[in-house]
């Protein structure tokens, strides 16, 4: 306060002076004003001691180096606390019991993280911040986990006897729901995640016959996978889970009940419009059919025959079809190689 | 001017070899170890090596005694028998060229042939007719392997349906008019009157032995009409004589030989090269070009391939060059050159495929080049000379003729 009063009283009484002399001469009326501060009583005190003017201050020398913050300031008192532990003897879960942050005092093992300079050590525990930045396990030990399970094994029934495999299992219950509960020690109980339900299915518990089981495939398109043969539906439209829930259900059957329905407009599909070659549907088996059933009398009538019967079929007609048909959908020097054989036996 | 130079000498060295060949004695036409220095030496050296042949000639001209002993030697054709079967065509143009300077007809026995060979002789004539189809790579020697074929059904006896290259009436036809008959389809007259010349030509000695009748009338105009019983040499004099009504009667023609055939009177052979050019959508003159319409020629033959005859077999090629689109054409394979008309016409037939030459048989070709000295720079008859052809046409028997012309 003192301060500010001595340099507007500077500036007042040196008005006089051209502006860059002002600026200099504020300078050192504060310098001044600083060390009158310093030294001397407050400003307005009725000191009788005689200021001295001292017209070029002495260079400003540092007095005093900051001392360096000692090892007491830094570390808490207990430093020395988990050297006295007993890692054989000490019950673990009590010093640790739940997830928190890292604490050297309470860890009794030489623990380093970080590094400085490639070479150099890498830091002890000891105030160590890389080391509280990352999550610990210490609360997940076994014997911990295992205390766990044993305090909640109150509350579960025992594993059926009879579903000793996993096929078992798939056979008795095809039907996976998966949900997940959280707990949190926070003021509300609720978590959004909660509300998701997945719904997994095995494509070939389903009856479908070959219709139905394409159609399906098209209405699921990329929530099947191939590769195990699961659908799966995961449904998150709704505020609860047990809304959720019911929506898969509900997709189940609908689903169900689509594919098995033909509407008249599928009579109408054409053999270009199919995905797949079926042999026993074009002009190949026909062909086949009237090579087979043709006698001299009959020149000039190629007309095609109805396809064989799949009781006439013999092993060489469906090794001929299996033939064709890997030729039309990816022609390749070797499905032709076996066309080849597969014509050979039928012709010659 | 360095061009010119090489031409010249090329030009120069042609007329030499032609001029050699004319002066001296005809050379036999089988030329055995013996009376062939440069033959022999060659074998002396390649005794060393295994698995090389030591000749590349046969005696055996005749293609029905043919096996694997011949593998990759050349036969030569009777000089009158090349004549009545590739006087129209058979022979690719440049083969015809070749074979023109060669004064002889030699062709390498190889086994597409032999397999076809094979099928025939196993075929059960009274089921329907068997079809084949040759692919590969254009080149690699389905067209010579057809003209192999039709050499083998003259001398097996079979009547020949021989069809050298559709694309001479489909894309390069003399003329086109619009059918008659058919309307919406174009008539080849000039070609298909060509066709009859050849069809008759190679089969004169069948026509006059068997004698064959026309079983019902025919009319094709106001004052041309046949009555049934007529001899067919004389419905094929008139069409050769009225182009105009050639298309119409090539079908005719050919509808009495399928039942003729049907009947067992005779075994019919239908050779067709670069088959897949029949489904072309289009006619193309020497001078225009006619869209959306398919050539009335084309249907006759298309008639032959199907399976519903016997004592007949079918053997058609197909060739990205007779593609109706060869420019963008993408594969060799039959499904592709065919397209889904074709394949279901055809299947099921066997392919066959005409591969590159094989080591043997590249040897084989290149020796004989020595020696009708179609490769006459002296380092080309060097054993590093031979290598270097050889890599360079990659097995493939049109590039090696090519390469082989300015040695």
């Amino acid at each position: 306060m003192s301060l500010l009063s001595v340099s507007r009283n500077s500036v007042k009484g040196l008005g006089g002076f051209k502006p860059i002399g002002a600026h200099l001469t504020l300078n050192y009326a504060v310098r001044l004003s600083a060390q009158a501060g310093a030294d001397a009583p407050e400003f307005g005190d009725s000191s009788d001691e005689f200021r001295q003017l001292v017209i070029k201050p002495p260079r400003f020398v540092e007095s005093k180096k900051t001392k360096k913050a000692g090892l007491h300031m830094v570390m808490s008192k207990d430093y020395k606390r988990a050297d006295k532990i007993d890692p054989a003897n000490v019950d673990w879960k009590s010093v640790w019991p739940g997830p928190r942050t890292f604490d050297p005092n309470s860890i009794p093992i030489p623990v380093r993280q970080g590094r400085l300079k490639p070479k150099a050590r890498s830091f002890g525990k000891h105030a160590n911040m890389e080391l509280m930045k990352i999550p610990t396990f210490f609360h997940l030990t076994p014997p911990a986990i295992e205390a766990h399970c044993k305090e909640l094994q109150r509350f579960c029934t025992p594993f059926p006897k009879e579903l000793d495999t996993k096929a078992k299992c798939e056979q008795h219950f095809p039907l996976t729901v998966i949900t997940n509960d959280y707990l949190h020690s926070s003021p509300t109980i609720r978590d959004p995640q909660a509300r998701i339900v997945t719904v997994k299915l095995k494509v070939k518990d389903i009856p479908l016959d070959n219709h139905a089981r394409d159609k399906f495939m098209r209405l699921v398109r990329d929530q099947y996978d191939e590769k195990t043969g699961t659908l799966t539906i995961v449904t998150d439209r709704c505020p609860l889970r047990k809304q959720n829930y019911d929506y898969a259900q509900y997709l189940l059957t609908a689903l169900f009940f689509e594919s098995w329905k033909v509407e008249t407009w599928e009579s109408e599909k054409t053999l270009e419009d199919m995905e797949v070659y079926e042999w026993d549907k074009n002009v190949s088996s026909k062909a086949l059919a009237s090579i087979l059933k043709w006698t001299p009398d009959k020149l000039g009538k190629s007309v095609f025959h109805e396809p064989l019967k799949s009781e006439e079929l013999k092993p060489e007609h469906l090794a001929y079809g299996a033939a064709v048909k890997e030729v039309v959908e990816g022609e390749s020097k070797n499905g032709l190689d076996q066309y080849k054989t597969a014509a050979i036996r039928l012709l010659i | 001017m360095a061009l010119r130079i090489l031409q010249n000498e090329v030009l120069i060295h042609h007329i030499g070899v032609v001029q050699r060949m004319l002066s001296s004695a005809p050379r036999p036409a089988v030329v055995t170890d013996t009376v062939n220095p440069v033959n022999k030496e060659h074998a002396s050296q390649e005794k060393t090596k295994s698995k090389i042949i030591k000749t590349f000639r046969t005696e055996e001209i005749d293609p029905v005694k043919h096996t694997e002993n011949h593998l990759a030697r050349f036969y030569t054709m009777p000089e009158e028998l090349s004549q009545k079967l590739f006087r129209h065509g058979g022979l690719t143009r440049k083969f015809a060229d070749l074979c023109q300077v060669f004064t002889e007809t030699s062709i390498m026995v190889r086994q597409p042939f032999l397999e076809i060979k094979s099928y025939i002789e196993r075929i059960n004539f009274s089921k329907p007719a068997v079809r084949m189809v040759l692919y590969g790579k254009p080149g690699h020697g389905k067209s010579v392997t057809l003209s192999h074929l039709v050499n083998y059904g003259h001398n097996a006896g079979f009547l020949l349906v021989h069809v050298p290259w559709v694309n001479t009436f489909m894309r390069r036809c003399k003329d086109a008019s619009p059918s008659e008959s058919k309307p919406g389809m174009m008539d080849v007259p000039i070609n298909a009157a060509a066709w009859l010349v050849h069809f008759r030509t190679q089969n004169q000695h069948l026509l006059q032995k068997l004698n064959l009748m026309t079983s019902k009338p025919y009319k094709y105009g106001p004052r041309d009409s046949f009555e049934a019983g007529v001899p067919i040499t004389e419905l094929i004099d008139f069409g050769v004589g009225r182009a105009k009504y050639a298309c119409d009667l090539v079908e005719d023609l050919l509808r009495e030989i399928k039942a003729y055939s049907n009947s067992g009177l005779f075994r019919t052979m239908v050779v067709i090269d670069g088959f897949n050019g029949l489904y072309a959508p289009f006619v193309i003159t020497e001078r225009r070009k006619v869209l959306n319409a398919r050539c009335t020629l084309a249907m006759p033959f298309l008639e032959m391939s199907r399976f519903d005859w016997c004592n007949g077999v079918v053997v058609v090629s197909v060739d990205r060059l007779a593609h109706h689109d060869m420019f963008n054409a993408e594969s060799d394979l039959p499904l592709y050159l065919l397209g889904k008309e074709g394949w279901e016409h055809l299947d099921p037939f066997i392919p066959i495929h005409v591969d590159k030459y094989n080591a043997a048989e590249l040897n084989s070709a290149i020796e004989y080049y020595i020696d009708r000295r179609w490769i006459q720079h002296p380092s080309g008859k060097t054993k590093e000379g031979i290598a270097e052809l050889s890599a360079l046409c990659a097995g493939n028997g049109h590039d090696l003729m090519k390469l082989c012309g300015p040695l």
